[in-house]
């Protein structure tokens, strides 16, 4: 499998104080990869920094092959990486329609507006509402249907179940596990172990910073205890 | 209200909340919230990320104001006092993101909180002189605190977990009843972890403390009591193996619906 | 003829319409602040001026080239514009993720720059710009006069706001910038040049502002300083609407014209201070404007302040031995005149230290505090009879409480808003000192008596006067120092570095602004004083924005948050201005220089960027040198 984002040695700062010492992992072509670990242990942060959206950050981040390391954030948007973040970044002040606009098309081969709204039924009848009247569910619909339109290849999700009811946990699950099938890379950062499970083809756990360990996505069931355990569960 | 306040007044709580509620364009952080702050307890609340966490502490360290119900310190109706007033009443709180004065030095951070316990933070011409106290009082939570080698660093070049450390060191200088801590140990490397850890059991003898806090080996080894909370209300409430044993919390941890 | 409440009808709705056009610019120039600030969190301190540019350059068109009016309409705005982005891309870029305050300093000197360069080339008077003939006359409406280019001016305004209104809100393009007020890196990290959006808006604000320039140009008279006074006007409208929204700005603009006017047509007297009493009204009553929503978030980080905080006794002692040596032995070398001038700004300018310094409330407006203290030591000395040191205390006081009630309107907002508030309140007093019976107008109160101090010590014998100045600088020098470094000033530091953590350590943070803001009120005010005494008169210069506007130079010059660096930027300003006056306009061109290197290069004024080479060089003194803070990136 070719490996769409490879990221090696990454070290990254929050401001002033260093949160990421040298981070190694990488995501295929068409893989779902879930960057596992507690709060403050970095992964936001890899994020970020992959998306250049830190200033100071050391290492290699590669995308096809490409260093994309030093490149303004919306030079990394436009070679096909597309962020979904933590805090699910709905603006507030424009309609449901103008978010999903929001994001200019990068490359041929995104899912057609109709087709994002027949994915996601519920934002299709909140098309005019402000952004803020949006429950926490629909606002994470939201913010994953808008970076589909693009044409971006490589999705980094930040915690997509956060905060969300088991029942919606699920649609997002099975929605994620349908855009997998349309060969899209997903880069995933999780607390929530039951979510990954099954739908991840590997799991690294991180913490402080590192990837303290590499889970294979037919293993995961097995190893539940282990995980639970670096999560603090 | 009066007759609300007659009717949960209990002296066994110092802090109370009655129906809390506070909404953000229409979504409710935290819904109808009661909760009751033991006396002389450690009281973690937890749950997953937006589970009200935050919001509950920020209303009750009044650094939001509740959209309805009910705040009541020792027995007394505080829904309306600010932020100033409850550190007066001794219950005084610390931030998720340390705050420490960053152009004062370490020494000074904490003369600060001394220079109003003292009452003489109005003083405008006088000097924060020996007769005071003042500086031998700050010493002297520094060193207790290892602290004491930086006392003339600026607090702002300090590492984070120091900033932690110090944070605490200040908060501690008022000498609260009621400590809020919020997510102290957020950020922190393992060893600054066990060194927060035990400096609030130290700071615990005497007093009442709540914090939230996302590492379950903290709460597990500091707290008395947890409350659990999921979207904006309390699901679950008691001593650690209890509240880890019990299967709805389970679920909301791993995202699974149970059953 | 008919009359309304005994104003005749024609009279107000004249004044109506007037108001209206006024308001139309407010509208136009407060449009193009909130779409600024929305953007940068910039407070384009340049708008008057570019505003003023727009005329000139229609005026310059007209009166060179031969270019017409409808033409200037165009290449006026396309040409500030072009001046915009340029001063965008290659100097205010710099300073995003610095506190917002820096961006209203930098603005600031390049207003002072196009000003004073202007009024060097084609003097300050004001220039008439003929309306286009197409637009001359007017037509009766029956009840009233209506000039036709006055129809055109609402007009055009109308839908300019509008229009500026519709791409804003209803277009993709005015979505981009609505995302990217709101959270600018997610927008970037959709793939949007987010920094070439921000210079084209900032280019597309300036222009608004140059238009609004060259539609003024025939209605009022075309001058260098046309856009000063009305800037401030238009930060007051600001303030009261609150620069959420933009339909909010556009109604305050208007809102506040009619109000004008109506004014103009019942209660003249007031006409020109009403729109600043309103400000008054709705600071206490919706602090947040009628429009705003939320109240300011805290600004960007400082820089850190170079200077270790405390000096022990000893070295302070020794600092302030050797000042008093030095000035008892100037006068042997330097004259007296300029020592003492340059002795009553160190005062004023380690007064506003205090609160903009250790309290980081940067006060646009502390002249009112010279100047009406100036003004009522004077009167108390020239008309009352008081004696020089009983006149210098009821000047002192009339600061002091003058200090209080505008700090208790302004400590509510903070940052940039309190620097317009403040700005604000001494225009309001500016007016008040134009108009008041005993201010003695443009000429000021002159021959104010120097008098014998507690009745037998005769100011007018030279080596008194400068040992009484010395006395008075020293002796504020010393309570300031003191201060400080009191169990207060150190409260205060504390606050200003982090508010809320000052607040949950008890601390009641408006009554410690409220206190620093009134003392540093007081001794601007005991310099005030002093200066009608030396200088023998009290003149609109001293209440005016533009010596709000020195003091700021001096002290950051100096090194704001220092105590030797407000009296030493002193000095320099002051010996620059003495050596230079023959330079006439060249020295405001000069000091706004000197503001936008100071913003842009030496964030720390003289003593603190000297303080931090020496601790540079001796690594194991006072430990490490802060490094300038900086935000991790974009804003």
């Amino acid at each position: 499998m070719a490996e769409a984002l490879s990221v090696r040695r990454l070290e990254a700062w929050y401001g002033e104080s260093k949160v990421v010492h040298g981070m190694d992992f990488s995501v295929g072509e068409g893989e779902v990869v879930a960057l596992l670990g507690r709060n403050g242990a970095g992964k936001t942060t890899t994020l970020k920094a992959i998306m250049g959206l830190l200033q100071r950050r050391t290492g290699s981040i590669r995308l096809d092959g490409e260093e994309i390391i030093g490149a303004a954030p919306f030079d990394v948007a436009r070679k096909g990486i597309a962020f979904c973040p933590e805090e699910r970044g709905i603006f507030a002040s424009l309609s449901v329609r103008e978010n999903l606009l929001l994001p200019p098309k990068i490359a041929e081969g995104g899912i057609a507006l109709d087709e994002v709204l027949n994915l996601f039924p519920n934002l299709k009848e909140r098309l005019d509402s402000q952004g803020s009247k949006l429950s926490g569910g629909e606002q994470q619909m939201l913010a994953l249907a808008r970076i589909l339109r693009t044409g971006a290849r490589v999705l980094l999700l930040d915690e997509p179940t956060e905060g969300l009811a088991p029942v919606i946990i699920q649609q997002i699950g099975r929605m994620l596990s349908h855009l997998k099938s349309l060969g899209f890379t997903i880069l995933l950062v999780e607390q929530n172990a039951g979510f990954v499970c099954g739908l991840a083809d590997r799991h690294y756990v991180v913490e402080t910073g590192r990837v303290v360990d590499e889970i294979a996505g037919d293993e995961f069931e097995r190893r539940l205890e282990s995980v639970n355990n670096y999560l603090g569960l | 209200m009066a007759e609300i306040a007659e009717h949960i007044k209990d002296p066994r709580f110092v802090l109370q909340t009655r129906n809390l509620t506070r909404q953000f364009d229409g979504f409710f952080a935290v819904k109808n919230v009661n909760f009751r702050l033991a006396r002389d307890s450690v009281h973690a609340v937890i749950g997953p990320n937006g589970a009200g966490k935050t919001t509950l502490f920020n209303l009750l360290t009044k650094h939001l104001a509740p959209t309805d119900g009910a705040i009541l310190h020792e027995g007394e109706d505080v829904t309306r006092l600010k932020m100033p007033a409850m550190a007066k009443r001794g219950v005084v709180r610390s931030f998720q993101i340390s705050a420490v004065f960053a152009g004062l030095t370490v020494q000074e951070n904490v003369e600060v909180a001394l220079l109003r316990s003292s009452g003489i933070a109005w003083s405008v011409l006088g000097r924060i002189s020996k007769r005071s106290g003042v500086t031998e009082r700050a010493a002297a939570l520094l060193r207790r605190f290892g602290l004491a080698e930086h006392a003339a660093t600026m607090a702002g070049n300090l590492s984070y977990g120091r900033k932690r450390v110090l944070e605490l060191a200040t908060t501690l200088a008022l000498e609260p009843k009621v400590l809020l801590l919020d997510e102290p140990m957020a950020g922190l490397g393992r060893e600054d972890i066990g060194r927060v850890t035990a400096l609030i059991q130290e700071a615990r003898q005497g007093r009442t403390v709540l914090l939230v806090e996302h590492n379950m080996n903290v709460v597990a080894q500091l707290a008395d009591t947890i409350t659990v909370m999921v979207r904006g209300e309390i699901l679950a409430e008691g001593p650690y193996d209890e509240v880890a044993a019990n299967p709805d919390v389970i679920a909301a941890y791993t995202g699974r619906a149970h059953g | 003829m008919t009359t309304i409440f005994g104003v005749p009808s024609a009279v107000l709705f004249g004044q109506l319409l007037l108001g209206l056009v006024n308001g139309a610019f407010y509208a136009m120039l407060s449009l193009g602040l909130a779409v600024i600030f929305g953007m940068m969190n910039i407070v384009n301190f340049a708008h008057g001026a570019q505003y003023m540019m727009g005329a000139m350059l229609a005026w310059l068109l007209f009166n060179f080239l031969g270019i017409g009016y409808w033409s200037a309409l165009v290449i006026a705005p396309l040409s500030v514009g072009l001046m915009g982005i340029a001063v965008e891309r290659f100097l205010l870029r710099r300073l995003y993720g610095l506190d917002h305050l820096y961006g209203m300093l930098l603005t600031f000197g390049l207003a002072l720059m196009a000003q004073g360069a202007l009024s060097n080339w084609f003097g300050s008077s004001g220039q008439p710009y003929a309306i286009p003939a197409e637009l001359a006359g007017g037509r009766n409406l029956g009840f009233m006069f209506l000039p036709n280019y006055r129809a055109w001016v609402l007009a055009a305004s109308l839908v300019v706001c509008l229009g500026t209104w519709y791409v804003v809100e209803r277009t993709r393009l005015g979505a981009y910038l609505r995302a990217a007020t709101e959270n600018p890196m997610l927008v970037q990290a959709f793939g949007i040049r987010v920094p070439r959006m921000i210079m084209l808006t900032y280019g597309a604000g300036v222009a608004l502002a140059a238009m609004a320039g060259v539609l003024a140009a025939p209605v009022y008279q075309v001058s260098p300083s046309m856009g000063a006074d009305l800037l401030i006007v238009v930060f007051a409208v600001v303030v009261i609407g609150g620069m959420g929204s933009i339909m909010g700005s556009i109604v305050t603009g208007f809102l506040v014209g009619l109000i004008e006017g109506l004014t103009k047509a019942f209660y003249p007297e007031l006409s020109s201070t009403v729109v600043f009493l309103v400000m008054a009204v709705v600071l206490m009553l919706r602090p947040a404007g009628l429009f705003g929503s939320r109240l300011d978030n805290a600004g960007g980080p400082h820089e850190a302040p170079a200077e270790a905080p405390s000096s022990s006794p000893r070295t302070q002692m020794v600092l302030v031995v050797t000042l008093a040596a030095s000035l008892i032995v100037a006068p042997l070398v330097i004259y007296p005149g300029f020592m003492m001038k340059a002795m009553i700004f160190a005062l004023f300018a380690s007064a506003f230290n205090l609160i903009a310094g250790y309290g980081r409330l940067v006060s646009f407006g502390h002249a009112m505090f010279l100047g009406s203290a100036g003004y009522v030591c004077g009167h108390a000395a020239k008309v009352w009879g008081l004696t020089p040191e009983l006149a210098i205390l009821t000047g002192t006081a009339t600061a002091a409480l003058l200090g209080l009630v505008s700090g208790w309107l302004a400590i509510r907002r903070s940052g940039i808003y309190f620097a317009m508030v403040t700005l604000a309140f001494a225009q309001m007093i500016y007016f008040v000192a134009l108009q008041a019976p005993f201010t003695g107008g443009e000429n000021g109160l002159q021959g104010v008596p120097r008098g014998m101090l507690f009745g037998w010590i005769d100011l007018s014998n030279p080596v008194n006067l400068y040992v009484f100045v010395t006395v008075i600088f020293l002796g504020g020098f010393v309570l300031i120092m003191r201060l400080v470094d009191s169990p207060f000033g150190r409260v205060l530091r504390a606050i200003s570095n982090h508010e809320a953590r000052a607040q949950s350590l008890g601390f009641e943070i408006d009554h410690y602004k409220c206190v620093a803001f009134t003392l540093s009120a007081a001794l601007a005010g005991l310099a005030g004083s002093t200066k009608a005494i030396v200088t023998q008169i009290a003149s609109l210069t001293d209440a005016h924005w533009s010596m709000s506007g020195e003091v700021l130079l001096m002290t950051f010059l100096g090194g704001v948050g220092t105590l030797l660096g407000p009296v030493i930027g002193a000095f320099v300003v002051v010996a620059m201005q003495n050596y230079l006056a023959g330079l006439g306009q060249w020295v405001a061109v000069i000091h706004g220089l000197i503001f936008a290197v100071c913003v842009l290069a030496f964030r720390r004024g003289i003593v603190g960027e000297a303080a931090a080479w020496w601790r540079r060089r001796k690594p194991h003194g006072a430990g490490p040198v802060p490094a300038p803070v900086q935000a991790a990136s974009g804003k």
